[in-house]
């Protein structure tokens, strides 16, 4: 679906990561050190950041909400949305629990919602939607601690997937839009999965036995599995002929682009074949890795939090991944108070 | 459709010296040609050829001339 929701603005972004590191030298232990650094070539990416034991996404976006909220009225905010795969509990929503820790009015209404590297601009819509209709503010929460998810054995993810966490605060705006264009192709939901753990098939003891399911990557039916060369096409097909039509559509183009942070060859092959300038594209892997839902605001707060040259008047962003789904949202950030990187 | 810049490719994914890749080399005598080398092959196939190759037909391509059919049965 297409939609356009008027005088509607983002007032802040933050974004939290932790401090513990992994990096070339963990994986060059693990498949020596010629296949490290192929594989770190073409992800681009050093180090991802791994959360401490007992250490949840919902940890992660509560410091980077708490420093948002620091500078706004609290009794203002109208709604919590929480977007993530890896919630505290499996019941109840974790949004719930949110609300209650960062001391909001009883008179917020909550979500969780399941979503992963569409999840800012999904969460955007939602609390775009929220916002319109009210005079408050909405909290977004989005993030990830998919490290916990990834078998140690599989090298294709093991230096990949990072965890962070992100706040961003929605409200009414006068003059401003955010312009979004939503997709999703479930036919393709097993290409990016945990197969078990859920009531499809609940864990057992041959759920999570180890093997060995490609040559020397390791892991069991309760690990994420990525089917790479699907991801691969969906990216250089789908994804960048819905991102050359947004740009089409517009009088004058963007002059931000912000992709999913999913490694460095995917955003740099998806710049490339749309011809676009690759100093208007933000990049923020190489530190952080693909840190999922909150890889948008994580490369934002990244890149944009301090005097930078970028121009953030018509600023597009493009979350595609796990669902398969696509979300493209044009925005106006010109206003909007974006934080340095924290650690947690 | 320029053959050599298919070559030229696959030698560079697998690490491999361009003397040693001819239409008969077998894909599982390249060292790196593994799972990382077909997502690699797939965006080239994408990115310079306007070619949608899927995992399936990656697995089944035993040699770097099957890569190539591949790559000119589509462009037709």
């Amino acid at each position: 679906m297409k939609v356009t929701i008027n005088n509607i603005g983002i007032k802040a972004i933050s974004a939290v990561v932790p401090k513990q590191k992994r990096g070339y030298d963990d994986l060059a232990k693990i498949v020596g050190e010629k296949e490290a650094r192929r594989i770190c070539q073409n992800t681009g990416i050093d180090f991802v950041r791994v959360s401490k034991e007992g250490e949840t996404a919902a940890d992660l976006c509560e410091a980077a909400a708490r420093r948002i909220l620091e500078e706004t009225d609290v009794s203002k905010i109208v709604g919590l949305i929480f977007v993530s795969q890896t919630p505290d509990y499996k019941i109840p929503a974790t949004s719930c629990v949110l609300q209650h820790k960062l001391g909001l009015p009883s008179t917020t209404v909550c979500y969780d919602v399941n979503s992963g590297c569409t999840a800012f601009v999904k969460g955007l819509h939602l609390a775009s939607m929220i916002a319109s209709t009210t005079q408050g503010d909405v909290l977004l929460l989005v993030g990830d601690t998919m490290t916990k998810h990834v078998s140690p054995k599989d090298h294709s993810l093991y230096l990949l997937m990072g965890d962070a966490g992100s706040a961003a605060l929605i409200s009414q705006a006068s003059g401003k839009k955010m312009e979004f264009n939503l997709q999703t192709y479930g036919e393709n939901y097993s290409s990016l999965i945990i197969p078990a753990g859920g009531n499809r098939l609940p864990s057992s003891s041959s759920t999570s036995e180890v093997v060995e399911c490609e040559k020397g990557n390791w892991r069991s039916q309760e690990h994420l599995y990525m089917d790479g060369m699907a991801i691969m096409l969906f990216a250089l097909s789908k994804v960048t002929s819905l991102v050359a039509e947004e740009i089409r559509a517009k009088q004058s183009p963007p002059n931000l682009y912000v992709f999913h942070q999913a490694n460095e060859f995917i955003v740099n092959s998806m710049i490339k074949n749309l011809k676009l300038d690759v100093n208007k594209r933000l990049l923020s892997v190489k530190e952080y890795g693909n840190t999922g839902p909150a890889s948008i605001p994580l490369a934002i707060c990244d890149s944009l939090s301090t005097g930078t040259g970028y121009q953030k008047d018509s600023v597009l962003m493009v979350g595609f991944g796990i669902g398969l789904a696509i979300a493209t949202v044009i925005t106006d950030l010109t206003d909007t108070l974006i934080y340095p990187v924290m650690e947690s | 459709m320029d053959k050599a810049s298919i070559f030229n490719k696959i030698s560079e994914i697998a690490e491999t010296e361009i003397s040693l890749v001819s239409e008969a080399t077998k894909l599982s005598s390249l060292d790196a040609w593994d799972s990382l080398a077909n997502v690699l092959f797939i965006a080239f196939a994408i990115s310079d050829f306007g070619v949608k190759l899927t995992g399936e037909e990656l697995m089944e391509a035993e040699t770097v001339g099957d890569l190539v059919k591949l790559i000119e049965t589509k462009v037709k």
